[in-house]
């Protein structure tokens, strides 16, 4: 089928809404960000495996209150990183649920 | 340190209790020991201090975060000078020539009484601990109810 007749609409530059000069790079913090604070959270899980294991062993340098406390951090923090990811994955849900 | 510097605050003070029970345990234990050559087990006691957080000086109320406040630590042991225990067993190595043999002087009253503080004071810690981390759960579970 010849597209001749449209060629020269298609050849034109995108059509954008007023006020808008072209398609920009998104500001503000990327994912990278969010993956950096996996990793520390990564780090904190294995930490606390570590200073179980060696509680559990009897090699410990440090009391059971110790260990217990970071646990508990540890486990706070991952909630917190739960709670952000349900938070961002209900708004883009809640996004992709918007009539058009 | 952020978040969890209220949580170091209750750890400090689990440390201290926890010295002060090593040392009460160690009074006990050697409670029945007997002295030679005039060398005798001193019950021993712990030092408590507290001391000012990061920015050393007293929090004032605008800028009060946990790492500014100050928390206990355990500066060192000290041997309590108290007179040995003489106790009359002529027949024993250790006597001395009049048959009394030296032992410490601990008191098991008052050790038993340093425990019951120990043992409340570091419930109370605790119970620090886990209201702070009860709240933290329920402000992360902010919002989860709709």
């Amino acid at each position: 089928m010849s597209v001749e007749a449209i060629a020269t609409v298609a050849a034109q530059q995108p059509v954008l809404p007023d006020g808008m000069t072209g398609i920009e790079q998104a500001t503000g913090p990327s994912f990278e960000t969010v993956l950096g604070g996996l990793e520390s959270l990564n780090a904190q899980l294995l930490n606390s495996q570590n200073a179980t294991m060696k509680l559990a062993s009897a090699q410990a340098p440090e009391s059971l209150h110790h260990t217990v406390i970071g646990m508990e951090q540890t486990r706070l923090s991952f909630e917190l990183m739960l709670a952000v990811r349900n938070k961002t994955l209900d708004a883009y849900q809640e996004l992709m649920r918007m009539q058009v | 340190m952020g978040m969890f510097g209220i949580l170091d605050i209750s750890a400090a003070g689990m440390d201290v209790q926890q010295a002060r029970l090593e040392a009460a345990a160690a009074n006990l234990a050697n409670a029945q020991t007997t002295g030679q050559a005039g060398a005798v087990y001193q019950p021993l006691t712990v030092i408590v201090h507290s001391i000012l957080g990061k920015h050393n000086g007293v929090a004032s109320s605008d800028s009060l975060s946990a790492e500014s406040l100050p928390r206990p630590a355990v500066s060192g042991t000290a041997q309590l000078d108290v007179p040995p225990r003489l106790v009359y067993d002529p027949g024993h190595p250790d006597a001395d020539a009049r048959g009394f043999v030296t032992m410490p002087g601990v008191d098991p009253i008052s050790s038993m009484l340093d425990l019951i503080s120990i043992s409340r004071s570091y419930e109370a810690n605790l119970r620090a601990f886990d209201v702070t981390r009860t709240l933290m759960q329920r402000t992360l579970d902010m919002g989860n109810h709709r």
